[in-house]
């Protein structure tokens, strides 16, 4: 029998969703109220909006806009994703060169700028013979700075699972992997998920660091719109918008993945 | 009858406690063994070395004539069904995942053999109808007796239980006593932890009585709740049976 | 992981390939740029009339027209990219640019990485303040100012009396204790346009931007003595004399059958390209 899990407190029901979205339609009704006292040039906006989404090609034929930032962002994570779960498996471990490599890792790609990061791996590292691309370098120090981050959140979310669990699974002979994989990884991600979904919304933002580089991602398209034409009202709004439309996106996503690892934690008693 | 346990001069040091001393033990097929005695006397952790969840430092333990070290102890585990005093069931899984799990992947059964495993055993505690339910919607009573039925679907030759029922409220404390008494009348093997002596006397034919990491006195419980010979053994019981146990 | 996960990831891999192995020869520019048939140009995407993006989302400007002129003289297709300004100027390009034709002043500092092999046009540094201060008249009154300049420009050197134009007698300043304000140039004028001395009490920059943005500005006058004028030179990385060469062949050659003179009118409606400090 299927057991009903939502999200949002059912205590108070139906009564309860509609406020919330009643608030939430009349924050945005004043928010546009603002805006509209702006006296914004909508049909500049217009105009650029194409540009800035993305949904035509840079001049050099490359994506840009927020299809380039959503680009990079994805890419980022998933490989950020991948060093993670090294890393902390490296924090974890009872190996004393695996130990103190994620650690020196972690703590030296979590205490130095991204912006320092990106410069060292585009413009420093070619003096050593290592010349990268401009898109790679910004996936790489994305993808090392933010792994490194990561691999706190997972960590955390492993330690914070009660040693019994990993004893009942042990004593039932269960073998290694399913253990991992079907006992722990579950209950470590219903922790995991929150922090790291914030992680990849700040990730989103600074994915315009690309911008160094030359590749034309929506920050800088904004930016350079707006000082080129003197409407930054419009083009700030516009990528702020965006940005926040794209944010809502990974929040939603985020939020499908949560209900389902919150199975058998999210139901109310019921016996 | 052989010797399913064997505990050779085990001793175990935690820090810089002695938490085991030169502990001998020996445990045939059938046989019902209550451990007590006071808190810290190393019951639960003799317990947890017998199943690998701890390590010694020095002597042997065997289980089922072979040794219990490193490599041989996940194949020698599958023998052994443990219950815990906090029950560890995994609380994102319902009740027939956490029986099944380890039909399917430790006894390596088809999903339906372990289907049928799982509620074989369900049935057996009385809770078949609550397979779909998720731990945190069962009362502590039933978690501890799905416990023991996931234990079970192992198939095990011996069953520990450490303080099964030290975090029950005391209404439900009975419920999974008798579930390990209807176990017991069936022939397998146990070792049990407890402070529960009313229990101790039905259900076992040895008890063994620990204190500071050593195995001060053992025998059947008639000679140990009547004829006590060490004065701690003495001392334990006055507190022991003091209240309405 | 769910399908469109995998292919992203061939596909991100693929692409990390790709941009890993991109050109990085240390053979000589002009080799490259024959070789491949492109000529990688850098310039500023916001630097109005000079490089700026359209309203069909394509670089154009000055600058622009400078370099299509370069690259179809060569033989070659022009490939434009706007990486940040402090990675342009810290030279090191490792083969990734061929030529900067983005205005650039060249000055000591910078000589010491780059290669100016032809001046292309002259900017006069002027001052602009708000057209209700009364107080500057000429740089002589921007003692004790806050005044704007772009982050890292010549004009920040201006102002700090650290300026030294190549092949020019040496600059006088004719003021002391300026309060220098280093900032995003169309910011500054935002911020002068709030009113004389609110944030700002002037802006040195050259001619050409202080006269795009008051058009559009009227708050803001531009006054009329140049403070200085100050080459612009076509930069290239340093050490490639045949490349050197040959732009300075190329740029001389579109001087003399008057092909910069009639972009110059285009975007200014005058010759800033003739040679006279």
């Amino acid at each position: 029998m299927a057991i009903e899990q939502p999200a949002l407190p059912t205590a108070m029901g139906a009564g309860f969703r509609r406020g919330v979205w009643l608030t939430w339609a009349t924050l945005l009704i004043l928010l546009a109220a603002a805006g509209y006292e702006l006296n914004l040039d909508f049909g500049y906006l217009s105009q650029k909006l194409p540009f800035l989404l993305g949904l035509k090609l840079a001049p050099d034929g490359f994506i840009q806009g927020a299809a380039l930032t959503i680009f990079v962002t994805s890419i980022s994570m998933i490989c950020a994703l991948g060093v993670a779960l090294i890393t902390a498996l490296g924090r974890m471990s009872r190996n004393p060169v695996a130990f103190a490599i994620a650690t020196f890792y972690a703590s030296l790609f979590r205490g130095t700028p991204l912006l320092v990061q990106v410069l060292i791996i585009y413009l420093a590292l070619p003096q050593i013979g290592v010349v990268l691309g401009g898109l790679s370098s910004g996936l790489i120090a994305l993808s090392l700075n933010y792994g490194a981050y990561l691999a706190e959140t997972i960590r955390s979310g492993v330690m914070a699972i009660p040693a019994g669990q990993r004893e009942a699974a042990m004593a039932l002979a269960l073998p290694r992997w399913v253990i991992t994989w079907k006992v722990m990884a579950p209950q470590a991600l219903r922790l995991i998920i929150p922090p790291a979904g914030a992680l990849f919304v700040s990730m989103l933002k600074d994915s315009s660091l690309v911008s160094i580089m030359g590749l034309w991602e929506l920050n800088f398209l904004a930016q350079s719109y707006a000082r080129t034409t003197y409407h930054y009202m419009e083009m700030l709004i516009a990528a702020a918008l965006i940005y926040w439309a794209l944010s809502i996106l990974f929040e939603l996503v985020q939020f499908r993945l949560e209900r389902r690892f919150a199975r058998g934690v999210a139901v109310a008693g019921g016996r | 009858m052989p010797e399913l346990i064997t505990l050779s001069r085990v001793n175990k040091w935690h820090g810089s406690t002695h938490v085991l001393r030169d502990v001998s033990l020996a445990v045939t097929t059938h046989e019902r063994i209550v451990i007590c005695g006071p808190s810290g006397s190393g019951k639960s952790t003799l317990l947890r070395c017998i199943n690998g969840l701890e390590p010694h430092q020095s002597g042997e333990i065997h289980i089922d004539g072979k040794l219990m070290a490193g490599a041989t102890r996940d194949a020698i585990r599958k023998e052994v069904g443990m219950v815990f005093q906090s029950f560890n069931l995994f609380p994102h899984m319902t009740v027939l995942e956490n029986l099944s799990l380890a039909p399917i992947w430790t006894r390596r059964m088809t999903r339906e053999e372990a289907r049928a495993t799982a509620f074989h055993y369900l049935e057996r505690v009385h809770l078949a109808k609550h397979a779909e339910k998720f731990p945190n919607q069962l009362s502590g009573g039933e978690q501890q007796r799905v416990a023991i039925a996931r234990a079970l679907c192992l198939n095990p030759k011996i069953m520990l239980f450490d303080e099964p029922t030290s975090a029950l409220d005391p209404e439900m404390i009975q419920e999974v006593l008798d579930i390990i008494i209807e176990l017991a009348e069936s022939g397998m093997t146990l070792l049990c932890v407890t402070h529960e002596m009313g229990f101790a006397r039905r259900v076992s034919n040895r008890i063994i009585f620990m204190d500071h990491g050593e195995i001060i006195e053992q025998g059947s419980p008639a000679q140990l709740f009547e004829r006590p010979e060490s004065p701690r053994l003495e001392a334990f019981l006055a507190r022991v049976m003091h209240g309405d146990r | 992981m769910s399908i469109p996960a995998r292919t992203l990831m061939v596909a991100a891999t693929l692409l990390l390939a790709v941009m890993a192995a991109w050109p990085t020869w240390a053979g000589s520019t002009l080799e490259r740029v024959r070789r491949t048939g492109v000529m990688t140009d850098v310039l500023l995407d916001s630097y109005p009339p000079f490089g700026f993006i359209d309203a069909n989302n394509e670089l154009d400007g000055f600058d622009v027209d400078v370099a299509r002129a370069v690259a179809a003289r060569l033989g070659v297709k022009l490939k434009l990219t706007t990486p940040a300004w402090e990675a342009i100027v810290s030279g090191h390009w490792q083969g990734r640019w061929d030529i900067c034709i983005c205005s650039m002043s060249p000055t000591r500092e910078r000589a010491q990485v780059l290669d100016f092999p032809a001046i292309y046009y002259n900017s006069p540094a002027v001052l602009t303040v708000h057209r209700d201060e009364r107080n500057i008249k000429s740089a002589a009154d921007l003692s004790g100012k806050r005044v704007g300049v772009g982050i890292g420009s010549s004009y920040e050197k201006y102002l700090h009396q650290e300026l030294v134009i190549p092949g020019a007698p040496p600059l006088t300043f004719p003021f002391h204790d300026v309060i220098v304000i280093p900032g995003d140039e169309s910011i500054n004028f935002r911020n002068l346009a709030l009113g004389p001395g609110v944030r700002l009490d002037a802006i040195v920059s050259d001619l050409a931007t202080a006269h795009t943005v008051s058009l559009s500005n009227p708050a803001l006058r531009i006054l009329s003595s140049v403070l200085y004028s100050e080459p612009n030179a076509i930069a290239t990385e340093k050490g490639d004399p045949e490349w050197d060469h040959d732009v300075a062949r190329i740029i001389e050659a579109l001087k003399q059958d008057g092909t910069l003179v009639r972009i110059s009118r285009k975007w200014f409606g005058a010759d800033i390209t003739t040679d006279g400090h």
